[in-house]
């Protein structure tokens, strides 16, 4: 038997319209084609476009966000629990004697749900967006929280060894 | 389409083929969840962020989903969220009110290069704009998306009775609405 020739064609009497079967495959084609785009009926109804070929690479977009925003890799801490509990101590020490010694306490001020909204969205918001050096003129023109702090009470080794295991950016060490 | 959904589910859950299983889910939704939030924000930059955004929050979250939904009507709720969330932050940064935003909105379309819509089609976003947001949604998602009330109830979590009247109390706030302008 041929290809594409049915063996009886005629004999059960029915008949096509004339040239049905020779666009067919162009027709099945424009068919398909505009199953796939159904959303196109959004932009006809609504009015509403999008750029060329915006939909062409955003799975590759959408992956790279989502691979940026991964965490690379495991966080091994680099010291053991109890130099941590020991160094935390001493810093709780420093705490509490900055606290009561130096700063002067305000009365306190409550703080309601909606005022912390406000300032989780501010801080989302990256409104708040100092540097390095805009950070260290707060701390030590401005005279905020080491103002009247003696720091010559603490020994250069101590100083140190305080960098030495907590600070892990060496471009601060640096500074 | 429901064990489509939990062959991709397992994927997702399989960190080897989760990359690619997640390539799948952005093709298969892309254009679904884009139009659904580009009716809600009218724009086409803001959508492109929310999108994206809700792709991100899908797949960090995609273990926390637990099959008591559709996978679809999850992503649609996140989408609606996200694209929620933007317009209130939106309205805030502008110290605008919901209702003077909407507006903003349909103002800006007028000038939109990514809208070709006549002035009927205009004029019927002025009147979406007058609805309250949840009749908005129903209305967007009935109208411009076709969405099934089966459908729509799954993803707005309403009952399909209260979304029908819901639909047809918009149908005809627009229709009066248009008559009268």
């Amino acid at each position: 038997m041929k290809k594409n020739k049915l063996a009886t064609p005629f004999k059960s009497g029915f008949k096509v319209p004339n040239h049905y079967f020779e666009d067919f495959e162009a027709k099945m084609i424009r068919a398909i084609s505009s199953e796939q785009s159904t959303f196109e009926q959004y932009k006809e109804k609504s009015g509403f476009t999008i750029p060329e070929n915006y939909f062409d690479n955003l799975e590759d977009q959408v992956l790279a966000k989502v691979e940026h925003s991964e965490p690379r890799g495991m966080v091994i801490s680099l010291f053991r629990k109890k130099k941590f509990y020991a160094v935390a101590g001493i810093a709780a020490v420093f705490i509490g004697i900055i606290s009561t010694l130096v700063l002067k306490p305000n009365p306190v001020n409550s703080l309601d749900s909606e005022k912390i909204l406000v300032l989780e969205e501010y801080i989302d918001e990256e409104s708040i967006d100092l540097n390095f050096n805009e950070i260290t003129t707060l701390l030590y023109e401005e005279g905020y929280v080491l103002d009247d702090f003696n720091t010559t009470a603490l020994s250069d080794e101590a100083v140190l060894d305080y960098i030495d295991e907590h600070v892990e950016d060496p471009a601060l060490i640096l500074y | 389409m429901e064990q489509e959904e939990a062959l991709l589910l397992r994927k997702l859950r399989n960190p080897k083929m989760r990359h690619e299983a997640f390539k799948d889910l952005v093709s298969c939704y892309k254009e679904r969840l884009y139009w659904h939030i580009r009716n809600l924000t009218k724009n086409h930059d803001d959508t492109d962020d929310i999108l994206q955004n809700t792709f991100i929050k899908i797949y960090k979250n995609i273990d926390t989903f637990h099959g008591d939904s559709l996978l679809y009507s999850w992503m649609y709720r996140i989408a609606t969220n996200e694209a929620l969330t933007f317009l209130t932050k939106k309205a805030k940064r502008l110290h605008l009110t919901s209702e003077e935003l909407q507006n903003k909105l349909i103002e800006n379309i007028e000038s939109d290069v990514y809208f070709e819509g006549d002035q009927i089609q205009l004029k019927l976003q002025k009147a979406i704009a007058t609805l309250p947001q949840k009749q908005q949604q129903v209305f967007n998602m009935k109208y411009f998306q076709e969405l099934k009330y089966r459908e729509i109830s799954e993803i707005l979590g309403t009952s399909e009775g209260a979304l029908k009247a819901s639909y047809h109390l918009a149908a005809k706030k627009i229709k009066d609405y248009l008559a009268g302008n």
